[in-house]
């Protein structure tokens, strides 16, 4: 499942979820806004596609980590906020938790190598 | 809400949730104006998105079903034929199964059926089925594990002075009824206040008889019959739908307290050597096991025995048996159910075969239609599932159409066999789960194997594949058809055939002396005095006893297979059969004796049997062979004694009549009740006898016939529809070669030679196999052996008949075939 972000933004895969999930946490966004918010955060470095984040928005809702709701964006469009549900919340802290080891592992190994 | 709910949430509301997909979408790319790359396929993007879901295979699936229903559409006569070929197959099966089902494997409809167990007698030397009244009596009132007991005594009663035919009655405990759950149609059944001694004699009648004899009439409850003779009132009616226990077929049921009443001088109530009498059942208390139940009642036989002596022997055990269901399965009901399963599954067989044949075919012809989808890019794997999809339709309109025919069918039987009306079987989910099975399995193993083969590119395999589809189904329907020639010809040779006495000019007189405790002083006077009288009357021509009655289901045999007579010396005259060496035996001559001819033959092979001895008696004379008793036997050992005075009782006079004996019945038995008032002897007319002796092997022959004739039905479908399709693409070839100067026949032997192996190895597998049923069923077929050539050659011949004429409109069009239109025609 193309869940994942484009491999040449050198961005381990799988780390999509967590991203949308962690920019949800301060304030429902509607997809157009994710990706922007992600763009802007990483000072243009990970570029999210649209092809990644739609699937992802969509197994989100499936597990029930956000909701859904829609509204009126900031231009006047008629657009779907995503807001994250406690299930949600818990899902991004064990994620973090996960990716913060396996980053420090690495780590580890490129230090002492 | 959970995630599956979700899932599901989003199959039910898909359009709406795809429709806020493509909203949402849309102002993305309006937002995202031309900054950075461009929104890429929005359709792609979505469905990309909704494959999240968890729905993608469904959508595939319902494209492949609707494809695949298109498909079967617009080939309706491949869909019917299979179809049909799939209902006959299938739908036969799961009748038998059902039957069987209802029959061996489902609780008998009466309260608690688990705890129902029948007790038998069982000691070193055998076992025995029932006990004498006394016997019962104690168990009944010792049998501590037992929640009820309960015992059943068979008896014949007439039901009307004027009528000379028997009923089957059984004599029954008082709580058989209540116990059974049984409620009256109308009236109230017995109950066990009717039980006790002294109680007025009442009945009850079966619903069948009810009707049959009195036409329904609600007035018979509460009028008096005169059962044997004496009047009997009847209290209600049993309905058609009670079941009873398994050997239950009585059309009237009385107290078993009131044998005597219908039998006068019966000593059944005290007789402790009447150990033949009764068949008991018991119920086991809730909560106890068989085992503890055996282990509670061992010391009975033994403190019975103590009691008295005679009742039981100290060696004597009781056996109990689970009696829950209709039949209960020993070895030798269970080599008869497999029998007749093995005959049944012949027919899925040939079913199976014949699929093979239409889908191998079809998939020939979709062969251009394969090899462009897989030249445009279809796997071979998408070819298959979709191969798959579409017999799985087609499995399940075959399916459908088999529970059809399987309801008719078990209908048929039910009503064919006299089934309770109570036990009638009915679709359960275990059969339809046999049936769905059934279908998928033989769509899979049928359809997609040919298939797998079509769209493989090892087109080589084809014609062995072909060649073993016909062979076996072939020899499958062979099988089933000689099967049934066999039968068929058995009961002919049995009607044909000379049984060796005159039963066409005969009946017999059963007064039933020993149920009505008459002793072999008094019966030796009764039988005189019957001769003398039926003598005096016009058109007897002679009479005399015998202990074993013609087309009777009593039976005295030897290690050797030699049946025992006792009979008066008139016997052989009276049955005109020919004294054919030595002399006749003086009534009560000690250690005499007359053998058959084939006995004789047998025994003292080139010898002079007479003067020789045979089982402690000198023979003295040799009689013609003469099938009386075990009239399937062609060897017909019989042993003829002169009749023992103990035997008197339990003896039935036959009689010769001038004329048609039905015409003389009533004189007989009007003679015969006036002699003694308290007996009311039945009459039975031979030819009348043979013909129900003869009921379970028509039974079996219709059986056999029926499904020899589906065989039949399907093999010339599945050979008739394969030489069509074949022909039809080598007509090119045909018609060049007829062009070419090829006589018509060189034509039909290329066409013969093609299907011919197959059919003839199919017939002579089918032959041999039919020769070894026929062994096995050799009791059925009445001295016709399994090789019998008639029967063999018959069904062939029936089987090539049919078939070539099946076969003959496609084989003509090949050979008239116009070379020149042919080669236009591409």
């Amino acid at each position: 499942m193309p869940t994942s972000l484009m491999s040449e933004s050198g961005v381990p895969p799988g780390t999509l979820v967590m991203l949308v999930l962690r920019v949800l946490k301060a304030a429902p966004l509607h997809g157009y806004a994710i990706a922007q918010r992600i763009h802007l955060l990483t000072d243009n470095v990970l570029q999210v596609e649209e092809g990644s984040l739609y699937p992802a928005l969509q197994k989100i809702l499936l597990k029930g980590w956000a909701r859904a709701r829609w509204g009126t964006s900031e231009t006047n469009r008629r657009v779907r906020f995503y807001e994250l549900t406690p299930a949600g919340r818990a899902q991004l802290a064990s994620e973090m938790h996960d990716y913060e080891r396996v980053n420090a592992a690495i780590r580890a190994v490129l230090k002492s190598a | 809400m959970g995630e599956l709910w979700r899932r599901f949430w989003y199959l039910l509301n898909r359009s709406r949730f795809e429709r806020e997909l493509r909203e949402e979408m849309a102002s993305h790319v309006a937002m995202k104006g031309d900054a950075g790359p461009r929104f890429g396929n929005t359709l792609r993007l979505r469905e990309e998105a909704a494959d999240v879901w968890g729905w993608a295979w469904l959508d595939k699936f319902t494209q492949d079903l609707r494809f695949g229903a298109r498909l079967l559409v617009r080939d309706p006569l491949f869909t019917l034929t299979a179809a049909l070929v799939l209902a006959l197959g299938l739908g036969i099966n799961l009748a038998a199964f059902e039957v069987l089902d209802t029959v061996a494997f489902r609780w008998l409809p009466i309260p608690a059926p688990e705890t129902l167990v029948k007790i038998e007698n069982a000691h070193p030397r055998g076992r025995s089925t029932s006990f004498s009244y006394p016997a019962f009596d104690y168990y009944r009132a010792n049998g501590s594990p037992f929640a009820a007991v309960f015992g059943l005594v068979y008896g014949e009663v007439t039901i009307d002075r004027d009528d000379e035919r028997h009923v089957d009655a059984e004599f029954v405990s008082g709580n058989y009824f209540v116990d059974l759950g049984a409620r009256p149609l109308a009236g109230r059944l017995l109950t066990p206040d009717d039980d006790r001694p002294g109680a007025s004699p009442v009945a009850v009648l079966s619903e069948r008889f009810w009707r049959s004899r009195f036409g329904g009439d609600p007035s018979v409850v509460g009028r008096s019959l005169a059962v044997n003779s004496r009047p009997v009132t009847v209290i209600g009616i049993v309905p058609g739908t009670f079941v009873g226990l398994h050997d239950d077929s009585a059309r009237l049921w009385m107290p078993v307290s009131q044998h005597p009443a219908a039998f006068p001088g019966s000593a059944l109530l005290e007789d402790a050597n009447d150990k033949g009498a009764v068949r008991v059942y018991a119920r086991l208390r809730t909560g106890t096991t068989i085992a503890q139940a055996e282990a509670a009642v061992a010391p009975l036989p033994r403190a019975l025995h103590a009691a008295r002596p005679e009742a039981a022997n100290d060696d004597e055990w009781l056996d109990l048996l689970p009696a829950g269901h209709y039949l209960a399965l020993d070895q030798a009901s269970a080599a008869g159910v497999a029998l007749v399963f093995a005959l049944v599954l012949l027919v899925l067989v040939t079913a199976c075969m014949n699929l093979g044949l239409l889908v191998l075919s079809r998939a020939l012809l979709r062969d251009r239609e394969f090899s462009i989808r897989l030249s445009v890019g279809a796997s071979r794997q998408r070819i298959l599932r979709q191969l798959l999809t579409e017999y799985l339709l087609l499995a399940a309109i075959g399916a459908a159409a088999a529970c059809l025919v399987a309801s008719l069918t078990t209908r048929i039987v039910a009503a064919v066999t006299e089934m309770p009306r109570g036990l009638v079987p009915h679709f359960s989910a275990r059969s339809a789960a046999a049936i769905v099975c059934l279908a998928l399995l033989s769509c899979v193993l049928f359809g997609v194997t040919p298939a797998i083969q079509a769209v493989g590119p090892a087109s080589a395999r084809r014609p062995r594949a072909r060649g073993i589809l016909i062979g076996v189904q072939v020899a499958a329907a062979s099988v089933l058809l000689i099967v049934s020639a066999l039968t068929v010809r058995g009961i002919t040779h049995v009607v044909r055939a000379p049984l060796g006495f005159e039963y066409r000019r005969m009946l017999t007189v059963d007064p039933n002396l020993a149920s009505h405790g008459v002793d072999s002083a008094r019966a030796d006077a009764y039988w005189r005095e019957l001769a003398a009288r039926l003598r005096a009357l016009p058109g007897v021509v002679d009479t005399a006893v015998t202990t074993l009655p013609p087309f009777g289901n009593r039976l005295s045999i030897n290690a050797e297979q030699t049946v025992f007579y006792g009979v008066t010396p008139s016997y052989f005259g009276a049955m005109g059969i020919p004294l054919q060496r030595g002399r006749l035996f003086a009534p009560h001559e000690p250690k005499v004796a007359i053998v058959s001819e084939s006995l004789a033959r047998r025994h003292w092979p080139g010898g002079d049997p007479l003067g020789q001895a045979y089982h402690d008696a000198t023979v003295v004379g040799v009689a013609g062979d003469a099938r009386s008793v075990r009239i399937g036997d062609a060897s017909a050992s019989e042993c003829y004694l002169p009749i023992a005075d103990d035997e008197l009782a339990q003896s039935v006079m036959v009689v010769r009549i001038a004329g048609d004996p039905a015409l003389a019945a009533r004189a007989v038995m009007r003679t015969a009740r006036d002699l003694d008032p308290r007996l009311s002897p039945a009459v039975v007319v031979l030819p009348d006898a043979l013909d129900r002796r003869l009921d379970s092997a028509r039974q079996f022959t219709a059986l056999a016939a029926v499904l020899g004739t589906c065989a039949l039905l399907l093999a010339v479908i599945g050979l008739a529809g394969m030489v069509a399709f074949t022909l039809s693409q080598r007509i090119r070839e045909f018609g060049i070669r007829l062009a070419l100067g090829a006589a018509p026949r060189h034509v039909a032997r290329a066409i013969a030679s093609q299907f011919m192996p197959p059919v003839v190895l199919g017939a002579s597998a089918g032959s041999v196999l039919a020769a070894g049923i026929g062994a096995i069923l050799s009791s059925e077929l009445f001295g016709i052996s399994g090789l019998d050539p008639i029967a063999h050659a018959g069904a062939l011949l029936l089987f090539a008949v049919v078939t070539g004429a099946a076969l003959i409109p496609s084989v003509r069009r090949a050979l008239r075939v116009d070379p020149a239109a042919t080669l236009r025609h591409e």
